[in-house]
């Protein structure tokens, strides 16, 4: 059996983490920069890692810790939903985990007499709905929380993608700047991909 | 403008913002720190900092208020670093472009400009209009306190139009460098060894016009006079490449403004924001530039499936 337990980093205390790893043979811990690695029974592994275990189809009760805001994701490969009137943005990965899994996930409670997580079904909930509830949760966690369901909008991700098409051109400029060519294809396609995406920012900054 | 009573007493109030001002206080040093100096000189620059806002302030409300001996006052108590190159703007055939940060006394800076070519060439001052960026409420205000030679434009599309106009017409115009909104004209370009977002506007326009360019920066010295230290005039290098040309002139305007602020951050009203106008550090060697290029076109669903 595989479960995914969807957590905000920001909230991966040593609490929920023992409540977590009692449950499962095996926790794992998907980050691509190693920093969990010397928290007591998680097992680090970065999301390439995790899709060879997945692929593997090792049986066994195990668990993947997924801390969505750390998923990455573009704006072509995202699924985009509405919830409370935001749009937001769910990570290919996340939905690779649950859909290829079917697994059930845990979601953490703020308020409980024993069961600490919300499990839902696969066989119920699909991963649009999963991420709602997700994001109802982490509004009763509190302003740390409510951060991290910011960081999960799709306007987020829009600036996020934009940073990386600036560094980008930043490169291409310092290339044609030695009098290399061999990018100017690139770059075009870079300053109309820009010309996009500060449209999804709106109108005004076009 | 201001006298030594009036200015002993700001330098006392500083010393009243250092201490009340915990948090600004904290980044202002840090910074400082960040760009190279040591605790000391930091520390000094920090109270420099707050001395220099109050000083600045006040020179501008006391035009407000009183703009009788103003010429005067550019006359006796503003200096140029470099006469000659202020000289070469003077007797320029063209358009002039003064590209001026958010640094000490601009305004004062502006206004010297005004009085200086005043029957040579007008002076427009480019920028965001107060329904967009409340600070700029005073700015006409100040700036046309002389009451001749100044007429502002605001950074619009019809703006834009005007300062084309102007930069035909030889006038002069002044921009700002180290502001900038997240729009199709931002760039990357370096700054302390990271990248940070950057206007082409200026750029763009000094390409169209063909302006002489002078780096300004207005800062106060010797306890009551004002120093412009300006650079080298000079015309902007152009190719058939335009983009590239854009793009390395803004890289220029911003390479110039860190030279500045090496020597003299405590005038840049935007130092406690530093960090958050730096983004990512960038790599300077080729192999590890192209690792990023096909790492990012990859991120970014632009890679054609083999490493570029």
């Amino acid at each position: 059996m595989s479960d995914v337990l969807l957590m905000p980093r920001s909230l991966l205390t040593p609490f929920f983490l023992k409540n977590v790893v009692c449950r499962y043979k095996k926790v794992f811990y998907i980050s691509d920069n190693n920093d969990m690695s010397k928290v007591n029974g998680l097992i680090a592994v970065s999301a390439k890692k995790t899709v060879e275990i997945i692929r593997s189809e090792i049986t066994g009760s195990q668990c993947f810790v997924v801390s969505p805001e750390y998923c990455f994701t573009t704006l072509t490969s995202c699924q985009e939903f509405i919830y409370d009137n935001v749009k937001y943005a769910i990570s290919p990965f996340f939905e690779l985990v649950i859909g290829h899994l079917k697994a059930t996930t845990l979601i953490p409670r703020v308020n409980y007499e024993s069961e600490p997580f919300e499990i839902l079904s696969a066989d119920e909930y699909s991963p649009t709905e999963i991420f709602r509830i997700y994001l109802r949760r982490l509004e009763q966690f509190g302003d740390s929380a409510q951060h991290t369901a910011r960081l999960l909008r799709h306007d987020v991700l829009v600036k996020k993608e934009l940073h990386r098409l600036l560094t980008l051109q930043f490169y291409l400029m310092s290339m044609q700047n030695c009098g290399v060519t061999e990018y100017d294809i690139l770059l075009i396609k870079v300053l109309e991909q820009k010309k996009s995406l500060i449209g999804l920012l709106g109108d005004k900054h076009a | 403008m201001l006298n030594t009573t009036t200015r002993l007493k700001l330098f006392i109030m500083s010393f009243f913002d250092l201490a009340s001002n915990v948090s600004t206080t904290k980044l202002v040093y840090g910074n400082t720190r960040f760009i190279g100096f040591s605790r000391m000189p930091s520390a000094l620059k920090t109270l420099q900092f707050y001395f220099s806002k109050r000083l600045s302030g006040e020179i501008n409300r006391e035009i407000l208020k009183d703009a009788s001996s103003l010429s005067e006052y550019l006359h006796n108590n503003v200096s140029f670093s470099n006469t000659d190159y202020w000289q070469t703007c003077i007797d320029h055939d063209g358009p002039v472009l003064l590209v001026t940060p958010h640094y000490g006394p601009f305004a004062v800076g502006c206004l010297k400009a005004c009085l200086d070519f005043n029957g040579i060439r007008h002076v427009n001052t480019f920028y965001d209009p107060p329904e967009k960026n409340q600070s700029t409420v005073t700015y006409k205000d100040v700036l046309s306190a002389l009451g001749y030679n100044f007429t502002p434009i605001f950074n619009d599309r019809k703006g834009l139009i005007s300062a084309i106009k102007a930069l035909r017409n030889n006038e002069a115009l002044t921009m700002m460098p180290d502001v900038f909104e997240i729009s199709s004209q931002t760039i990357y370009v370096p700054f302390f060894d990271h990248l940070t977002c950057a206007m082409t506007g200026t750029a763009f326009l000094a390409r169209k016009s063909s302006a002489l360019i002078a780096h300004a920066y207005v800062r106060h010295v010797n306890f009551g006079n004002i120093m412009i230290d300006i650079e080298k005039p000079y015309l902007m290098p152009v190719s058939e490449n335009a983009e590239l040309d854009i793009y390395n002139q803004t890289s220029v305007f911003i390479a110039s403004l860190e030279k500045q602020l090496r020597r003299h951050p405590e005038h840049w009203m935007y130092l406690p924001n530093l960090p958050s106008r730096l983004t990512s550090a960038f790599s300077k060697n080729s192999h590890e530039i192209e690792g990023k290029i096909h790492s990012l076109s990859i991120a970014l669903n632009l890679h054609q499936g083999k490493k570029i």
